[in-house]
């Protein structure tokens, strides 16, 4: 034997010892578990330790051979029942086996190791209770192998040729360098059973005696080959349908096997959970050892299989999980006494399959996770507001342990708490594409559940296409599609700054199109350039390409209009926490992809997962969903993306908004009008305006508009006299007015957070900054009011009895207007912060309310939330229910329909509100007296 | 393989020749796997300008790479000559570019010259050197070279 064959001789040596400390390890715990004494397991467990020990003496390896022989004589004093097996020396057992462990992993340096406290320990325990088994044993035979031809005289007569090698490819040839009789078994001494390969008795049978052991790379190329053949089956098929002589039997035939022998090799990969599962016995036995717990392990479903990729992967997590269920869950047995538990706490470890997945679930019956307390860490750690947390519900709260930033041990404990948080767990998981799920009831315990894949070879993804290549997204990161039809895209995609949002349900979500996050050249400029956004040419995306003469092009197109004639697709996906949009020119399939690598020249392409091929032969690659996210969140984009978030902040704040007109009445002076307020605008030449009776009229198209100047009422300066001149025109008592202004300025988007003070005069509200200049917010109904001398509007109809009418608005400013003018109208008003303040007060005074005006965007509980609800309760079927916005739109006015809104208006737009208001109680009024009469 | 030539120190071994630009180049067959006219390129947007996509080669997925980018010329433009060359090169097979492929012709080893200097000058280690066949002269490409500088163009 040369050196090289010796150093492989090690490691087939080295392979097999690990595996049979692997079993022992689980027999032992059963071994301590068990009343009487099982001798299958003990003498599988002897079995094993033998062969180390041979094995090492044959490599010289003494200490590892020291160790094991001291092992081999306590199990020794076992099989002769000499010795019971109690927890004192199985403990010392499976720490020994451990220090083999060790060793063997660095073997060259095992000789250094320290292992006498081991021994003397073994030998304690072994001599305490009888005189050690015959020592001969120690290199008795140094130059055979494994010592598996040693015909030895132990007494115990162990059968020394573990069959399960005689299976194992290397095995077989390590045993060919060894003697003849390598095969020959010694007889089994009396209380040693032969292991019987057809059934595993134990629950730990490592049935290595059905299996040998193939290269992973054998396998993947199987796979590979018979993902071929599928597709060639396919075609097969195809063709024999379009031509009917051909062999239609054989072709079916072909069909059959392909599918068989796809399944088959699928299977290859396929491993049993119980691998896993196992090594839970000793670290829940030591750890309920260490805290001071007693806790009865239960094991479901070792048998249920996954994909080798997963079952390797799965392990960190699952730790994670049965540590925290023991540490945090599980109480102290005294604990669990004085509140009539059972001393002793429950753990389930299980597995199943259901619907093409696999769950595992870990369940305690310990204290369960009280949401009080994370909902008070939420808070301390700035991971929810107050008003996030009210709306949520409790299993939402519990949920918020994944959380990153989260921890609920209230110090760092040995145990679980180092620094990892359950939202590692959580991330560790959606990387296999899994879902862990968390239900806990204070008192009676917690239960946690993941949803895995079978396999990650396989993994089902939604096809896209852009630019006429097709691209898979994982279906694992992907939250939901978008279709956006033409109409509604400039409404729901904005661009702030260089990021383009999309608005998803009042959030926003940053987009990137799938052809800037790959940066692919520009060069079909042809063919849909008008399904495009134009804005997202100017994204930061662009910017770090070259700018092309395509891209030049692209810009002075005739067609560049920022109409989109066509819908525009996008996928959400999820990176972690951060979701974003991807926007593809088509959604395709959606349908169950095998991966593949990329070769080393494309290793640096980070935005690709890999890549498939399709049904048809063509290629498809696979997007990295988490890198092209982390892209986007690069200092690249830092920037751009924190104006998006800013921008998400203010529009999740539209509640406090409006959008205003701008204009101009001097050249220095700048003034708001409400838009929703605003019918038209009407552009007039000086000489139409005909001044009649102190009054000044417009007369255009055959009518005339009176025409108002905000001089007369508001101490500005006066209406720069030029040539031309705007009219803003709105509705104030049933009839149109112009208010006359010099110049039109914008349309903003502005906060509400007014002053009111400082300006307070008629014809104004207040004050607001606007790029920095100080804006006079008109109130035009004011200034209409003034001018021609009229009082503030009261119902035509005076109340013969007081109306109340409920206010739901949380921006002050609106509610105060709110409040004021209903008031001013006559009516008792009563007002609430938001919908959930509004639904008690409601409640509070459910004879006195009389109408309901409320605000759609707010915390806590919005408009149409809280109009549902009110909706459900019998009284208020009938309340007229009046919402008022500051932006109307389609898709919102039907929503209010849904819910039971009477009506939608404008924010501001007084007259229009006390109109209807007036309006609806009078048929209140009308339905009352019917059905009384 | 039969001897062809009177010397003992007669290395004969068979190379496929082929034009890639301006050059004539050569390839042992004892590292190419097989010449195909596979050209169902996807491209892969990102990757290395020498990199001209993936093909799928029998449920395999394999990297092409321009030949002429790797010799500093300009990209090649597929027409009905251009071939994929396929080569395995550290466990992995990667496809060559070639604008076409002339002839397997017997190469004496031992004949092969070192890479003339102009030629070294500017393509550095993309040669092993240079054996004359007929009027012309062919390089030898060496592919530990030109394909284990993973990310230069």
């Amino acid at each position: 034997m040369n050196d090289n064959e010796d150093a492989e001789l090690l490691q087939v040596f080295l392979e097999e010892a690990r595996e049979h400390l692997d079993g022992i390890e689980g027999d032992l715990l059963q071994l301590e578990l068990q009343d009487d004494l099982d001798l299958e397991i003990l003498n599988k467990i002897f079995r094993g330790v033998h062969s180390v020990k041979g094995g090492a003496g044959f490599f010289g390896l003494d200490a590892i051979k020291g160790l094991s022989h001291a092992m081999e004589n306590v199990l020794g004093a076992m099989r002769k029942g000499q010795l019971r097996a109690t927890p004192d020396s199985i403990g010392a057992l499976l720490r020994s086996a451990d220090a083999l462990v060790q060793m063997m992993d660095n073997p060259s340096e095992s000789a250094e190791r320290d292992i006498s406290g081991f021994v003397s320990e073994l030998e304690r325990i072994a001599s305490g209770l009888g005189p050690a088994p015959s020592p001969a044993l120690i290199g008795q035979a140094p130059s055979a192998m494994t010592a598996v031809s040693s015909p030895t005289p132990a007494p115990t007569g162990a059968a020394e040729l573990p069959l399960s090698n005689t299976r194992d490819g290397r095995a077989l040839n390590l045993q060919a360098n060894s003697t003849s009789s390598a095969f020959e078994e010694t007889s089994p001494g009396p209380p040693a059973a032969k292991p019987n390969p057809a059934t595993p008795t134990t629950a730990n049978g490592t049935s290595t005696e059905s299996s040998i052991r193939v290269h992973i790379g054998i396998l993947d190329r199987l796979m590979s080959l018979a993902g071929e053949l599928v597709l060639t089956r396919n075609q097969l098929i195809q063709s024999h349908e379009a031509d009917s002589t051909s062999n239609a039997e054989a072709t079916q035939r072909i069909d059959h096997i392909t599918t068989e022998l796809q399944d088959a090799i699928m299977s290859t990969r396929m491993q049993s959970i119980g691998v896993v599962f196992q090594k839970f016995r000793r670290v829940v036995r030591d750890l309920a050892n260490t805290l001071g717990k007693e806790v009865e392990l239960t094991i479901e479903g070792e048998e249920v299989e996954l994909d080798r990729s997963i079952v390797e992967a799965i392990g960190d997590p699952l730790t994670h999980l049965v540590r925290n269920s023991l540490d945090h869950g599980i109480e102290r047995p005294s604990i669990r006494e004085s509140q009539n538990k059972p001393r002793c706490g429950k753990l389930r470890l299980s597995a199943l399959h259901k619907a093409g997945q696999v769950i595992i679930e870990i369940a305690d019956d310990g204290a369960g996770i009280d949401p009080a307390k994370v909902k008070a860490k939420a808070l301390e750690k700035g991971l929810c507001s107050k008003e996030q947390l009210l709306a949520m519900s409790e299993s939402a709260i519990i949920k918020l342990i994944f959380r990153p930033g989260f921890s609920t041990a209230p110090e760092v404990t040995e145990v679980s708490g180092r620094g990892v948080g359950m939202d590692v767990v959580h991330s560790n998981l959606s990387r296999l594409g899994g879902v862990v799920d968390v239900q806990s009831n204070v008192g009676s315990g917690t239960l946690m559940r993941i949803k895995l894949p079978l396999t990650l070879a396989i993994i089902p993804c939604l096809l896209v296409g852009e630019e006429g290549e097709s691209f898979a997204i994982p279906q694992a990161s992907l939250v939901e599609l978008h279709r956006i039809p033409a109409r509604e895209v400039k409404h729901r995609i904005k661009k702030f700054g260089d990021v383009l949002v999309l608005r998803v349900r009042g959030e926003l979500v940053p987009l990137i199109r799938l052809r800037n996050a790959l940066r692919m050249p520009m060069n079909t400029y042809s063919t849909d350039n008008d399904d495009r956004l134009e804005d997202e040419r100017e994204t930061g995306y662009d910017r770090r390409q070259e700018p092309s003469t395509a891209v030049e092009n692209r810009r002075d197109a005739p067609d560049r209009r920022g109409s989109h004639r066509s819908a525009v697709n996008v996928a959400v996906v999820a990176a972690g926490d951060f979701r974003y949009g991807i926007m593809v020119e088509a959604l395709q399939d959606s349908l169950e992809i095998v991966v593949k690598p990329l070769g080393r020249h494309l290793r640096h392409c980070d935005s690709y997962a890999g890549a498939t091929i399709l049904g048809d032969g063509r290629l498809a690659l696979i997007l990295d969903v988490a890198a092209i996210g982390r892209r986007l969140q690069s200092a690249d984009n830092n920037e751009a993306l924190a104006t998006a978030k800013l921008a998400a902040q203010r529009v999740t704040d539209s509640r406090d908004r409006m959008t205003l007109m701008l204009v101009e009445n001097s050249g220095h002076e700048l003034m708001a009008v409400p838009l929703g307020l605003i019918e038209r605008i009407e552009q007039f030449t000086r000489s139409a305006i005909q001044q009649v009776g102190g009054k000044r009229t417009l007369t255009y198209r055959g009518r005339s508009l009176p025409l108002l100047a905000i001089e007369d009422v508001v101490g500005v300066a006066p209406c720069r006299e030029g040539a031309r001149g705007y009219a803003v025109v709105y509705r104030c008592h049933e009839r149109e007015v112009g208010l006359v202004v010099s110049d039109l300025i914008d349309i903003i988007d502005s906060a509400t957070d007014l002053d009111e003070l400082t300006h307070r005069q008629p014809g104004v509200f207040g004050s607001l900054l606007v790029d920095g200049k100080v804006t006079l917010l008109l109130d035009i109904h004011a200034i209409a009011r003034n001018s021609f001398g009229l009082p503030a509007p009261t119902p035509p109809e005076a109340a013969k009895r007081t109306r109340t009418i409920l206010v739901v608005e949380d921006s002050q400013f609106f509610r105060e207007r709110l409040v004021e003018f209903n008031r001013d109208a006559g009516y008792a008003v009563v007002a609430a912060m938001d919908g959930i303040n509004g639904l008690e007060l409601l409640d509070q005074h459910a004879e006195e309310i009389d109408l309901v005006i409320t605000d759609i965007e707010m915390p806590r509980l919005d408009g149409f939330e809280f109009t549902r609800r009110l909706r459900q309760d019998q009284r208020f079927r009938d309340l007229p229910v009046i919402a008022v916005t500051s932006l109307m739109g389609e898709e919102a006015e039907q929503r209010g329909q849904q819910v039971g809104l009477t009506e939608y208006l404008v924010k501001l737009d007084r007259e229009r509100i006390l109109e209807r208001i007036s309006y609806h109680l009078h048929q209140r009024d009308e339905k009352r007296q019917w059905s009384a009469a | 393989m039969n001897q062809t030539g009177p010397s003992n120190s007669f290395v004969p071994a068979q190379a496929a020749v082929f034009r890639v630009g301006r050059y004539v180049c050569g390839l042992f067959i004892s590292s190419i796997q097989e010449i195909n006219k596979n050209l169902t390129l996807t491209p892969v947007h990102e990757a290395p300008d020498y990199v001209r996509g993936i093909i799928n080669l029998r449920g395999n997925i394999v990297t092409v790479i321009d030949l002429r980018r790797k010799l500093g010329l300009a990209p090649t433009t597929i027409e009905t000559g251009t071939r994929n060359v396929i080569v395995k090169h550290d466990r992995e097979m990667v496809g060559l570019l070639v604008d076409s492929v002339d002839d397997i012709v017997e190469i004496d080893r031992a004949s092969v010259l070192p890479t003339p200097a102009h030629l070294a000058k500017e393509l550095g280690d993309a040669f092993e050197g240079v054996v004359p066949l007929g009027s012309e002269i062919v390089a030898i490409l060496q592919l530990r070279h030109l394909l284990n500088d993973v990310g230069s163009g």
